[in-house]
């Protein structure tokens, strides 16, 4: 074991491998509140990458209800309960990470569901905590909720997967942090599926090898976003890189909206993966929930985006996410304009914050017809 | 399945590049390295390229997907060997065009795709597919012996064994010759005298009989179904119905001016998608706004519209807008997905929508909130009533004297004159009939305390109403001398809604009367900025039209009718089919008279009828009270002898009660055709399956629209071959035109379709565009060039966004009402014998725990309605039929009083059946991937062999309700509606048709559902008679049919199992005035998807009982609650997790307040 | 992960195997193949009989993460008989359970012979060799045996209700062309198309891999080994053989471990019982040695 640096837990933690981060990190950011579990993501990838034999179960991205929604069934919960309650003081995290949490001759604090956990991939589906007897009114946060919780690989900075193959059989793309099982080597022993919290390594019966997903390396090496961005019709995601806290780049779309704005942040930070996946958490959950999940930094977020309209950068990104398939490594607002522009400074894409209204004559001579919305 | 062969592996090896791959592995790999840092380093990343190769393609092109869903996608298809491997959105909706080349929509509207669409590759392939026509061999049979009948003219029962007969492929001409034989037979067996006599004998109603003149083609009904989905290819259903009446001029020897063509069945009031009470309003088909739109409100009232599920690729509006400030408040009689993105949540009852929007009405109009200025302007409210006759009070018979000339932007026909074009109307135009019948109106002027005239000119700023007496009784001296005490429209409203106090609104609705006074408040604080997206829930209730006049009195009071920013919308399919007003261009081509000049337009003339098609869904027969006639002469049905249809199961596989439909109504049908590309249930029931191509594969052009976005959209033709035997639609219909040329000897039955043989159906498209307001200007050829790179154009509509009423509103142009105003009085007998002259709340007809369908109401001088003793029945008869057009007031005490008269037999759930995200209707819910995520049952390897496919229909019940029924998460239950009459009429002597139509299903612990409030998606697969079969013969218990593959998501029944057709007397009337369906002109009486039932499928009280335990193979609990995952089963840990109980100091960061 | 201290102990335990006088009195201490014409073709051949058993005593891997934990069978019944240029070893122990799937959270029983793959006077580290010094193993595994006599894939076999509605590969249109649709039938699946043989359908149920080091097991370029297994009434009963290691032939000693693992017991890879280095005298007779 070795000591490396995890700034989501604001300490040092020991790691199978000693720290070495990639020249770029992959990363994501998912805004919660405008996800919309239409499942579009899922299938994106679905339909690209695991339409094989023995792949019918695999979802490498899924959508799940939380609470009550899990793929697979309680994944989160049981490791939680493996792991016990844990602290956090003064936003550093005083608890047991799943690598230092580890038993004599494991590497990771781990549980490997059974094939039937897989089935039910959408149980929970629209359940709600608490729930509704007869009428009610309900203001922020809601009584009753639930909320969509879409997953994919977290590319983590630690990943457990990685740390757990025996094998060495797992690694990161120095270039772009991608964290990838070389089909050509694993040997199917299942050890990333049980040390992998999220549970995103899938066994494969018929080749007999994990799979995982691998953030469409083949879409970016050509500056394209992963399937599950670019068909994102809730527009909740924006890929890019993100870089580390001591070199920040403002007009990084997901630098500023996870190191500046800090309205986005990680899934279950506890388990000490550095997960490179942020969400911005939704405001209709009450809090001790989010905390739980997403760690100390959720109350300010959720004040964050609930003033997301006096803040014209906050509320214009969000209106440009998901309006190209390129990967936007900058962006810039100019007035009610969103520009999302390339490294060298090319523009990318623009879209206005607030769609314009057009009004047409009522009587258009050249075409001799009235322009009417009651034809 | 089969393994990889050896071969194969060293092939894929080779094909990966990775020769002797195992021999080198060990040195490209090095040993010793394992010590090394996988974080940093790894030694071999070849492999990397097997991703790569997966991620190429060979080729892509672009497709149009349009379900039924208004969202209209051009995708690309990847091609790979040949084969379409995925599909993703083109990303180019930001690049669209308008006519004058300006650049307006940006790509905040792209990505426009869904799973759904995503899935399509197996719709493309799967064994589901239809390959090849298919014939009943039953009623191949019947045909080829020369259509043998008894004496009642009815053919013999053995030919017609539907559903579980044997099927035959033949050929596309093969089919289309048997078709067009059965359409000359049954025309001719049903023609005339005779035909009128066989009629009779088979019981129908001399009504229905009589109002087919004589014409048998009159008794084959034809559906294209939603045409504006395919304004050639599905509308040409239309075109063919027109073209029958050659047929019937063969058959009854009549010339071209006599002759009758076929009916037609209407499409957006079928499915319940039409709010009746719009027309009701404002004169003309619906008011609605593109999505787009929420951005400038500053609250958005999502009202019993889930937007989140069915909207998908518009969510993000909402979203957006509410990032940007906008208050989202969602009306639901459950915590549903939309909810969840909501600023105010309300879960109120079932049903009452009407009664919730009274109830925020009340607020505003007893503490004078209302907006004075749009009131005086834009409603009837000032106008005075005649409490003697209960009509609106006359001009003319006041002061006397000719009628006003009409100049705001009417038009006045003179007899004779004939009007333009549709597309190329400028004025509205109205006879002069209808003119003098309908007068002009006065108004009391509160200064000089006298009455003044107004005409339907004066909205708008044309309005003369300075101050009005809106309150009390006026005595009005008449002409004649005579006096006559009126009160204004505003009074009477006034008087109906003092009676929904917030208090008594909660008690009705569930809705906390606290809500309900600061709801109220937002709504009327800042006129024009409140946006009503009402959805299809509320619309799905018998009440409908109620609903819409409560509703928008609640946004004529608060100036929220026909703003960008304040509105009324309603939510419900896809229509406006006039936004291609130039459509009877094609449909309506004159048959006796066909334009073969492409450079040249057609001449129309309609010969088709439009019919409902809720007659057929009620047992093909119109509505009675006692002995009186209540559906009116110009909506009277006939007959249905013959059906054909395409791009539709609503009209049969998933039809408002089903199995009625299909056990008690098939058997009089002779001839069902369908045209498909996937085997439905309506294929299941059909006796021909024309296959068709799937979008993928069009080889013939076509173009559709939306009402919720602002693009017009080509159905490019596609370079992909088609994989099976399957023709275009047009090409269907030209194939069944030679067949009847050659049956009849009329050759212009092959004429109609020249262009399509020709290859040239963008002929028919631009005749279209050129005689379409909204399309005039546009080359069809150029359009589809752009679609075929996935770019859409614009729809040359007033505004962006679409804005129904920005005109009225902007432009003081008259609504398309007799006042010229929104009206909220309805002065024609039919709405005061329903004692709905005033818009009243309705209980629902089925769905309530209180007596069905009774008018809550006070004591009230104007509603005075027909009861049943006026039509000699008696007043406690609660039957379904009888039900329908029984007027019984009841105040809310005395209501609240009663119960339904099923609630002592244990039938006390109220049964929803929504719409949901994982299909668009039922496209394409069965697909393995798409089903597995349907829901908590999806289960892609079925460990449980009792699941009817990889997922299957469930209901969802509040845990609390389950519990007092003995019912655990996950058992299967029975779930039975009225006795009298469902899942059919008859079920107690017909165990063999009952044994699939009785619903079995899943039972899911629902919290977000109310007690007493149960849900079941709409978008599942019925149970056929097929299915069950196969469900209990298969070892591997699928229900599919081994004979079709028809395959079935429920054990047996449907959601289907517990609805049932009903009809309203207010949706059928002669009198309403209505704009025409296509462009300006303005009649009165029927209108297909405009003034049409709309039925009620929403509409179902039941009983649920528990059938077998929810645990594999039936043994103990389902295992997801038995591991204590599920509500109310949850374990220690899953406790711990919900109350976020383990972490401990992570509030210490926090920022804000909680 | 540190290697040095696992070769430092893996060389103690060579060395305790190495200094072992043979003992007269049964059972013996080292494994004796007895030579024969011809080796049998099965597990239950009466020719098995004629060697000696050795009794092996397995013990959890405890060297290298992850390591066993929960111990499985104790003791591994080992014949072997010779032909001078082939060994073959019959491997007994006792599993109550038959794991012949492996699916997610499912794995497989197998067992394994590992020798150094050229005979030298300073053996291998006993868990899977070192750098430089490569082990050769013959690897049975009870899932490989049970794909051969199985008619369609693991899918079918796991999920008798399941049916799918399609693979891109099974398109109709694709059955008027075969090989375009096996080469996308390859494309769908990664492993095989990046040629691991762990993803190939075996044509038997052994497998032949080297190794220098924990988890640097590898595919031999050649696979000469074959064997067979069944089950017994309280466990297996497996048969493998393989060619002599280069430098060993009839009369001389070789070294060989052994290795079981129980699928119930979640073995896999390095969570195994195993028997560290034994002797093996090549072309042993009863006669001979008295």
């Amino acid at each position: 074991m070795a000591r490396v640096k995890n700034w989501q837990l604001g300490r040092e933690m020991s790691y199978w491998y000693p720290e070495a981060r990639p020249q770029r990190q992959f990363a994501a950011v998912f805004d919660i509140n405008k996800c919309i579990a239409c499942q579009t993501c899922t299938l994106a990838c679905k339909t690209t990458w695991t339409s094989g034999r023995g792949q019918e179960y695999m979802l490498w991205n899924n959508v799940e209800s939380k609470p009550y929604g899990f793929y697979p069934l309680g994944w989160d919960v049981r490791l939680l309960e493996l792991l016990g309650a844990q602290d956090w003081k003064d936003g550093r995290y005083e608890g047991r990470t799943l690598f230092e949490s580890a038993a004599a001759g494991e590497r990771v604090l781990g549980w490997r569901p059974e094939e039937i956990d897989y089935a039910n991939p959408n149980v929970g589906e629209d359940d709600c905590a608490v729930g509704v007897a007869k009428g009610a009114h309900m203001t922020l946060p809601h009584m009753s909720w639930f909320f969509y919780l879409a997953r994919m690989c977290n590319h983590c900075t630690y990943p457990a997967c990685l740390a757990s193959c025996p094998r060495g059989s797992i690694y990161k793309r120095p270039e772009d942090g991608i964290v990838l099982v070389d089909q050509g080597r694993c040997r199917g022993y299942q050890e990333c599926v049980k040390g992998c919290p999220y549970k995103k390594v899938f066994f494969n019966p018929v080749t007999k090898t994990s799979e995982k997903c691998i953030a469409c390396y083949p879409k970016q090496e050509q500056g394209l976003a992963p399937q599950c961005f670019v068909n994102c019709i809730g527009k909740i995601r924006m890929s890019g890189h993100l870089s580390r806290p001591d070199a920040v780049r403002a007009d990084n779309p997901i630098d500023w909206l996870v190191h500046v704005k800090k309205v986005a942040l990680p899934l279950f930070p506890q388990f000490g993966l550095e997960p490179n996946v942020y969400y911005i958490p939704p405001v209709n959950v009450p809090l001790p929930f989010l905390r739980q999940v997403f760690g100390p930094g959720v109350d300010a977020a959720v004040q964050a985006y609930r003033h997301a309209a006096e803040d014209p950068d906050l509320s214009g990104l969000l209106a440009l996410l998901g309006s190209t398939e390129l990967i936007v490594p900058r962006f810039q607002r100019r007035g009610e304009t969103m520009v999302g522009l390339g490294e060298n400074g090319l523009e990318l894409v623009r879209v206005p914050t607030r769609e314009q209204v057009h009004v047409r004559e009522y009587a258009n001579a050249s075409r001799n017809v009235i322009q009417t919305n009651v034809p | 399945m089969s393994d990889l062969s050896r071969r194969k592996f060293l092939q894929g090896i080779s094909a990966a590049g990775y020769g002797a791959f195992a021999a080198s592995a060990i040195d490209t790999w090095g040993f010793g390295q394992e010590t090394q840092n996988p974080l940093d380093h790894y030694p071999n990343r070849d492999w990397e390229k097997v991703y790569r190769d997966l991620w190429k393609y060979d080729s892509r092109f672009t497709f149009l997907c349009a379900p039924n869903d208004t969202h209209n996608c051009l995708l690309h298809a990847y091609v790979r060997s040949g084969i379409v491997t995925r599909i993703g959105p083109s990303m180019k909706y930001g690049e669209a065009t308008d006519a004058d080349g300006k650049q307006i929509a940006s790509h905040r509207w792209d990505p426009r795709v869904c799973q759904k669409g995503l899935a399509l590759t197996r719709r493309f392939y799967g064994d589901r597919r239809v390959r090849h026509p298919m014939v009943r061999e039953g009623w191949k049979r019947w045909v080829e012996q020369g259509f043998p009948r008894g004496e009642d003219g009815l053919p013999p029962r053995e030919f017609f064994n539907r559903a579980r007969d044997n099927w035959t492929r033949v050929s596309h001409e093969e089919a289309a010759a048997l078709v067009a034989k059965a359409l000359v037979n049954i025309a001719k067996t049903y023609s005339g005298e005779p035909g009128a006599r066989l009629l009779e004998k088979q019981h129908y109603y001399p009504e229905t009989i009589a109002a087919a003149k004589g014409a048998g083609t009159q008794m084959l009904k034809f559906r294209g179904g939603m045409p504006l989905l395919g304004i050639t290819r599905v509308f040409g259903h239309y075109r063919m119905a027109n073209a029958m009446a050659l047929l019937d001029s063969k058959l009854r020897g009549v010339d071209a001016e006599q002759a009758i063509g076929s009916r037609g069945f209407d499409n957006y009031s079928w499915h319940t998608d039409l709010p009746p009470g719009h027309p009701m309003v404002t004169g003309q088909q619906t008011v609605e706004f593109d999505l787009n739109a929420v951005e400038h409100a500053k609250t958005v009232v999502v009202w019993g519209m889930n937007w989140i599920a069915t909207k998908m690729p518009d969510s993000h509006w909402l979203t957006e807008a509410r990032a940007k400030g906008t208050r989202i408040v969602v009306i639901a009689c459950e915590y549903s997905s939309t909810s969840s993105k909501a600023d105010d949540v309300l879960v109120v009852r079932p049903g009452v929508s009407g009664a919730l929007a009274t109830g925020f009405a009340h607020v505003v109009m007893r503490d004078k909130l209302y907006d004075a200025d749009y009131v005086k302007r834009f409603t009837d409210l000032p106008l005075l009533v005649r409490m003697d006759t209960l009509k609106l009070l006359r001009a003319a018979d006041v002061f006397g004297g000719e009628l006003a000339a009409l100049s705001n932007q009417t038009r006045v026909l003179k007899a004779g004159e004939k009007a333009p074009p549709p597309g190329l109307q400028k004025d509205m135009i109205i006879t002069e009939e209808m003119r003098k019948d309908w007068g002009d109106y006065v108004w009391w002027d509160a200064g000089t305390n006298a009455p003044k005239a107004i005409t339907r000119d004066q909205t708008g700023a044309q309005s003369p109403i300075g101050d009005p007496q809106l309150t009390g009784t006026v005595e009005v001296a008449l002409q004649d001398g005579t006096k006559v005490r009126c009160r204004t429209v505003y009074d009477l409203t006034w008087e109906y809604v003092a009676h929904f106090d917030p208090k008594t609104t909660e008690e009705l609705t569930w809705a906390p009367a606290a809500a309900i006074e600061s709801l109220a408040r937002r709504f009327a604080e800042s006129p024009g900025t409140t946006l009503f997206a009402v959805g299809m829930g509320p619309n799905q209730f018998f009440n409908n039209d109620n609903k819409d006049r409560s509703i928008f009195l609640l946004a004529a009071l608060t100036g929220n009718v026909g703003r960008i920013g304040g509105n009324v919308g309603s939510y419900a399919g896809n229509y406006r089919v006039a936004m291609f007003n130039g459509a009877p261009q094609y449909i309506n081509e004159n048959p006796f008279d066909i334009e073969l000049d492409p450079a040249k337009p057609a001449r129309p003339r309609q010969y088709w009828k439009a019919e409902s098609a809720h007659y057929y869904n009620h047992e093909d027969h119109p509505l009675k009270m006692g002995e009186t006639m209540i559906t009116g002469q110009s909506h009277m049905p006939v007959p249905t002898k013959s059906m054909w249809f395409s791009n539709a199961n609503s009209i049969l596989g998933n039809v408002k009660w089903h199995y009625n439909t299909v056990v008690n109504v098939l058997p009089r049908i002779e001839m069902i055709a369908v045209n498909e590309w996937w085997w439905t249930a309506s294929c299941e029931w059909a006796d021909v399956v024309f296959a068709a191509d799937a979008w993928s594969e069009h080889k013939f052009p076509d173009m559709t629209a939306s009402v919720t976005n602002p693009f017009l959209c080509v159905f490019p033709r596609t370079p992909l071959p088609r994989p099976f035997d399957t023709r275009g639609d047009h090409e269907i219909l030209a194939l069944v035109g030679k067949a009847l040329a050659a049956e009849t000897g009329d050759d212009r039955f092959a004429k109609m379709w020249k262009f399509v043989d020709d290859g040239r159906v963008d002929v028919y498209l631009q005749r279209i565009l050129d005689f379409s307001s909204c399309g005039k200007g546009y080359e069809f050829q150029a359009l589809e060039q752009k679609a075929k790179e996935g770019i859409p154009a614009l729809m040359m509509t007033r505004t962006y966004p679409k804005a129904v009423g920005w005109e009225q509103t902007s432009d003081s142009r008259p609504w398309f009402t007799k006042t010229g105003r929104l009206e909220f009085y309805r002065e024609e007998r039919e709405f005061i014998e329903a004692g709905e002259n005033l818009a009243v709340h309705r209980e629902p007809i089925d769905s309530t725990f209180y007596e069905p369908n009774v008018i809550v109401a006070p004591a009230h001088e104007a509603l005075r309605p027909k009861g049943p003793k006026d039509y000699g029945v008696a007043e406690d008869d609660l039957s379904n039929e009888v039900r329908q057009a029984r007027n019984v007031v009841k105040t809310w005490s005395e209501t609240k009083a009663t119960q339904h008269p099923l609630a002592k037999d244990g039938y006390r759930f109220v049964f929803h059946t929504p719409k949901y995200r994982h299909g668009s209707h039922t496209t394409p819910v069965d697909l393995d991937v798409i089903a597995m995520l349907f829901g908590p049952f999806g289960d892609i390897y079925r460990h449980d062999k009792r699941s009817p496919w990889v997922s299957e229909g469930y209901v969802d019940i509040h845990p609390e309700d389950a519990k007092g029924l003995g019912v655990e998460d996950g058992d299967y239950v029975w779930i039975d509606s009225d006795p009298e009459d469902r899942p059919f009429r008859g079920w107690q002597k017909n165990q063999k048709d009952y044994a699939f139509s009785r619903l079995i299903c899943r039972a899911r612990y629902y919290p977000g559902t109310p007690r007493g409030v149960t849900r079941m998606w709409f978008n599942m697969y019925a149970a056929t008679p097929g299915s069950v079969e196969g469900h209990t013969t298969r070892p591997d218990g699928i229900a599919r049919n081994p004979r079709t593959n028809y395959q079935a998501m429920f054990r047996s029944g449907s959601h289907q199992s517990a609805t049932r057709g009903w009809l309203k007397p207010t949706w059928m009337t002669d009198s309403l005035v209505r704009k025409d369906i296509f462009g300006q002109t303005i009649g009165k009486g029927f209108m297909p998807d405009v003034h049409c039932p709309t039925g009620a499928p929403r509409e179902a009280i039941v009983k649920i009982s528990k059938a077998e335990p929810g645990g594999l193979g039936g043994q103990g609990l389902w295992r997801p609650a038995a591991l204590g995952y599920r509500p109310r089963y949850e374990n220690d840990a899953m406790k711990n997790y919900l109350a976020g109980g383990f972490v401990a100091g992570a509030e210490a960061q926090k920022g804000g307040s909680k | 992960m540190n290697a040095r201290t696992m070769i430092a102990v893996g060389l103690v335990a060579a060395l305790g195997a190495g200094c072992q006088k043979p003992q007269s009195a049964p059972p013996p201490q080292e494994v004796r193949a007895v030579q024969v014409t011809a080796l049998p073709a099965k597990a239950d051949d009466a020719a098995w009989a004629q060697a000696p058993v050795f009794a092996g005593d397995l013990k959890p891997q405890d060297m290298v993460e992850p390591r066993k934990f929960t111990p499985g069978a104790r003791q591994v019944q080992v014949r072997a008989l010779t032909d001078g240029k082939s060994i073959g070893f019959l491997l007994e122990w006792e599993d109550g359970t038959a794991d012949t799937a492996r699916a997610p959270g499912r794995f497989g029983d197998a067992c394994a012979v590992q020798m150094p793959e050229t005979a030298s006077p300073d053996v291998p580290a006993p868990q899977m060799g070192e750098q430089g010094k490569r082990v050769a193993i013959s690897f049975w595994s009870a899932a490989l045996q049970e794909a051969l006599s199985r008619k369609g894939d693991e899918v079918d076999a796991l999920y008798p209700n399941a049916k799918i509605d399609h693979y891109p590969f099974t398109a109709a249109p694709l059955e008027q062309n075969p090989a375009a649709r096996e080469a996308m039938e390859v494309m769908y699946s990664p492993a095989v198309a990046a040629g691991n043989i762990v993803a190939a359908p075996p044509t038997k149920p052994v497998q032949d891999l080297v190794a220098e080091g924990p988890g640097t097991l590898a595919a031999a370029a050649e696979s000469p080994s074959n064997g067979s297994g069944q089950r017994t009434g309280k466990g297996w009963k497996v048969m493998l053989t393989r060619p002599l290691p280069k430098g060993i032939g009839l009369g001389s000693h070789g070294t060989v471990a052994f290795a079981v693992w129980d699928g119930s017991k979640e073995d896999a890879g390095s969570r195994k019982m195993w028997v560290p280095w034994t002797k093996v005298a090549v072309g042993w007779s009863a006669a001979a040695s008295h």
